[in-house]
């Protein structure tokens, strides 16, 4: 090739681009934006070869379009929401992820928060520092042991989820259209989602944000919980209908809810969900840890090179591309 | 996670933290049995292993004349600077001071405290910090759990006045 490729980061979240430098080292140069939006990284992008994603977005066909030479883009999380997909795949561009880099902190978070919201850490924490030392304004608890999580999908952050509150001697509970009963090592029964929200203490959602599953936790789906239910998303906050949520706590349908995602990201101030005592919100920092960064920062840039070297990237979303993309592979 | 006392409570922290694939060690007086410890997971190591090595120290002794102050200054000072204190059990195994003192140097991460040296008066220095969490010595709350500790309290009467000795007395000597 001659020349290095032009290597375009959309935004990012940490200190140094050390790793990207490196990795890109002899094949591309790194033009480092920090965005919010596609206008405002595409006059930077529109002649690049790759793109670095964080959060920026979302990047629709036209965006895809006004790009005629990329290659690959490459997000630096798991999740692909904010990507046109099939318009990624008509226009040869690879799309790939990083499915792996925070599993366990994601289902660490998740249990931090049901035990958080169980056990109402958070509001006791806000009381003693506050002056009052009393257990019964947090009453009800109910013991933890016992109680029945219901995993609203079962891929790798559900499964770990599901091994750690079996330690705790909860009964597990998953809903997914995509695994069969008994196809894992992890526990938990398979179940028809309405079944599962039902019977649940504890609902977590875990799916990928797709059409399908946008807003899948609606009216219908907190009427059907029990009122001493608690829902947790670390997945993404679309997944909840925001609206009905907030209904849903204000007509007592639910016990609370623990949420790492919202919908919108960052939440307003003022907003509907702020100032309860029954809802935790944290700001999307579920993946995080000091060795999740590492993971983070490495994968995307890898397969950047890789498809610069002429390799077939290791995690490949749109995997139809295969045979058809811009980089021959 | 490091775990000071392997009663009741220490063993159902053990099952939880392998649930976290988390390495277990433990300090206890009287050493469990090699079984007991494989069935545990948890290694034994001397006291003050568990301040040198665990990430977590969670203590779960009983309050007595010997365990007053049994985490001082010097444990403390043993402990990472990136580790974190937990106590559920009492909270004069502590000592407080020695505590808020460590927290202020940063010379520990945090601490996770359901109980305190003077209840119900946590230092106040402790309610400002970022890196403490407190809650009002409720670990032992749950409808069921509080009806039950009730219930044994009542069992205990009831065997008392019908003249036996009651099943959960501590000073049986008494009836020598």
């Amino acid at each position: 090739m001659a020349g290095l490729a032009k290597v375009v980061l959309t935004d990012y979240v940490w200190e140094s681009l050390e790793v990207e430098k490196k990795t890109l080292a002899g094949l591309g140069e790194l033009v480092a934006l920090q965005t919010k939006t596609p206008d405002q990284f595409i006059a930077d992008a529109a002649d690049c070869d790759a793109l670095l994603n964080t959060y920026a977005g979302p990047i629709t066909a036209a965006d895809m379009a006004k790009m005629p030479k990329c290659k690959i883009i490459a997000r630096y999380g798991i999740g692909v929401d904010t990507i046109d997909l099939d318009a990624a795949t008509a226009a040869g561009i690879i799309v790939t992820n990083n499915p792996t880099y925070c599993i366990e902190e994601v289902a660490e978070h998740t249990m931090a928060l049901l035990l958080s919201a169980a056990r109402k850490i958070t509001f006791y924490d806000r009381q003693v520092r506050a002056g009052t030392w009393a257990v019964p304004p947090g009453k009800p608890i109910q013991r933890l042991a016992g109680s029945t999580l219901g995993l609203v999908g079962f891929g790798n952050i559900a499964r770990q989820v599901a091994i750690r509150a079996a330690a705790f001697g909860m009964k597990v509970l998953f809903a997914d259209p995509f695994v069969k009963d008994g196809q894992f090592d992890a526990p938990g029964k398979k179940m028809e989602l309405m079944d599962l929200l039902k019977q649940s203490d504890f609902v977590s959602v875990h799916p990928p944000l797709t059409p399908q599953t946008r807003k899948s936790i609606n009216d219908e789906a907190f009427a059907a919980m029990k009122s001493n239910a608690i829902i947790i998303n670390c997945a993404r906050g679309p997944v909840i209908d925001t609206d009905a949520l907030v209904r849903a706590l204000d007509a007592k349908k639910i016990a609370g809810a623990a949420l790492d995602t919202t919908d919108p990201e960052p939440l307003p101030n003022p907003h509907p969900l702020r100032g309860r005592e029954n809802v935790i919100i944290n700001p999307h920092v579920a993946w995080y840890s000091e060795q999740a960064m590492v993971g983070l920062q490495a994968g995307a840039p890898a397969e950047v090179r890789r498809v610069l070297s002429g390799e077939w990237p290791i995690n490949v979303v749109n995997k139809a591309v295969k045979g058809k993309s811009r980089a021959g592979l | 996670m490091g775990l000071l006392g392997v009663g009741g409570v220490g063993t159902a922290m053990a099952k939880r933290a392998h649930g976290f694939s988390m390495r277990v060690i433990y300090h206890d007086p009287k050493r469990l049995t090699p079984d007991k410890e494989h069935e545990l997971g948890a290694a034994w190591v001397p006291f003050d292993e568990v301040f040198r090595e665990a990430d977590f120290v969670s203590l779960h002794v009983q309050l007595t004349p010997q365990t007053r102050h049994l985490i001082g200054a010097d444990q403390l000072a043993l402990m990472k600077p990136g580790a974190y204190l937990i106590n559920s059990a009492r909270g004069a195994i502590v000592d407080e001071l020695a505590l808020v003192q460590a927290l202020k140097e940063k010379r520990i991460a945090g601490a996770g405290l359901d109980v305190y040296e003077h209840e119900p008066r946590p230092h106040p220095d402790l309610l400002t910090m970022n890196n403490v969490v407190c809650t009002p010595h409720m670990g032992s709350a749950a409808r069921e759990l509080r009806e039950s500790m009730a219930n044994v309290v009542a069992d205990n009467i009831l065997a008392l006045l019908g003249g036996k000795q009651p099943p959960n007395c501590w000073n049986a000597d008494i009836y020598k």
